[in-house]
């Protein structure tokens, strides 16, 4: 097998699957050193976001990074197993919510565990089932996702380009860049107002109402 | 108790501090106003999903979280016991429990007292990857379970994560050599024609029959 050794910084510059491909090998040429590097370089990279999403719902420190750790190792078994074609990334994000969701349903029913966690294989990297409720932690990013859908494209846009972390001014820059057609061109305070009336729609009380 | 701010105040502070390597948003929700939590906790989640992942620093992930998982993930990978040695760890610390003391508990739960150091040795094996879990019984598996704060059915689910699918391990398992040695000793008196062992000794031999049945016999 051609399998060259990477130092860390080469294998830093490896997107997700790239990455994960070189681990596979390494472990394939039994080179445990690059094997270790390698898995400490993506959960380097991954582990501080999805640490970040268990803790919005899990106000335990310990069992927060406990639940990272399980989730990168199913999503690396799922990688080797070969059950998983898409992105890393997303392979995680989804076992990410599985995860927080299975933690939520075993502290509310502690003598009446799931057993559904694990036995079926593609359930864990299936579709993450929509759950009622806000508690739940799968259902946040599907209201998220269904506000965004009852956007128009513009708004869409603006919405999108700032939960990346844009100020309001790129955003309107952003957008503006994109619709040029329009008569009247995106600005900072439409941002802020197109933002304001999109919180409306995550707020579960205005929701209710609505 | 909630706090007094808005969601896209707290937001946009979150990114920002996020962008800075503080990723915890803990502290920024309990700076929220009543109703706005949850606001906040779908605008930071949205963020974090299409959020780019950290930069390689050796200094930073030296000691890290991130660091302090590679060593384990590495077992599990190339252990026979899935993910044991993600998930037994864990538990223990949790627990305040000391994997001598927590051997010696198994043992006694076990109802095998006097032999520890069996039990030890195999407790070991399974937080380092090396005890096939398909062998571990379900009474192991329970004793463990109640001592650790979990359900047995979780133990197995996890221990079993990578049977079944398409990745082998080439693995050396565990092989428990015989640890006592009277019972070793008189094993080659018998065989010499010298006294046979004594009550205690064919006793002792029992126990850790018993207990290789435990965690190597199968599910049972």
């Amino acid at each position: 097998m051609d399998f060259r050794a990477k130092n860390e910084h080469e294998l830093d510059r490896l997107l997700d699957d790239p990455l994960f491909e070189h681990i596979k090998a390494a472990r394939e040429v039994d080179d445990q050193d690059q094997f270790k590097l390698a898995i400490g370089i993506l959960a380097n990279r991954r582990a501080g976001n999805i640490f970040a999403r268990i803790r919005l719902k899990v106000r335990d420190d310990e069992e927060a990074w406990d639940l990272v750790q399980i989730v990168m190792l199913h999503a690396l078994k799922a990688k080797f197993d070969g059950e998983h074609i898409g992105e890393f990334v997303s392979l995680l994000h989804t076992i990410t919510a599985r995860r927080i969701a299975d933690y939520h349903d075993k502290n509310r029913l502690e003598t009446d565990p799931l057993v559904e966690d694990g036995s079926d294989e593609d359930e864990l990297w299936g579709e993450v089932p929509s759950v009622e409720g806000f508690d739940d932690y799968s259902n946040s990013l599907a209201i998220y996702e269904q506000a965004l859908e009852e956007l128009s494209d513009r708004h869409r846009m603006v919405v999108e380009h700032t939960v990346t972390g844009l100020s309001a001014k790129e955003v309107a820059d952003e957008v503006n860049a994109i619709f040029v057609d329009e008569e009247i061109p995106m600005t900072d305070a439409n941002v802020f107002q197109i933002m304001k009336r999109f919180r409306t729609q995550l707020d579960p009380d205005l929701r209710e109402e609505s | 108790m909630a706090g007094t701010e808005t969601a896209e105040t707290l937001f946009t502070e979150y990114v920002i501090a996020h962008q800075a390597g503080d990723v915890d948003p803990v502290p920024f929700l309990d700076r929220a106003a009543d109703g706005e939590q949850e606001v906040l906790t779908i605008l930071i989640d949205a963020y974090l999903v299409q959020a780019p992942g950290k930069v390689w620093d050796p200094a930073a992930f030296k000691g890290s979280p991130a660091q302090r998982m590679v060593e384990p993930m590495t077992l599990a990978l190339g252990g026979v016991s899935g993910a044991w040695p993600v998930v037994l760890p864990s538990l223990r610390d949790r627990a305040r429990i000391k994997r001598r003391d927590l051997a010696e508990k198994l043992a006694t739960g076990l109802g095998f007292p006097k032999t520890t150091k069996v039990v030890e040795e195999y407790y070991h094996a399974m937080e380092h990857g090396d005890l096939p879990s398909e062998g571990v019984s379900s009474k192991v598996l329970e004793v463990l379970g109640g001592l650790l704060g979990t359900d047995p059915e979780s133990l197995r689910r996890e221990g079993d994560l990578f049977l079944g699918g398409s990745y082998k391990v080439d693995h050396q398992v565990f092989a428990r050599q015989p640890s006592f040695p009277a019972l070793k000793e008189s094993q080659v008196e018998n065989s010499e024609g010298m006294p046979s062992p004594s009550a205690s000794e064919e006793s002792s031999r029992a126990e850790v029959e018993e207990i290789d049945r435990l965690f190597t016999g199968g599910t049972g």
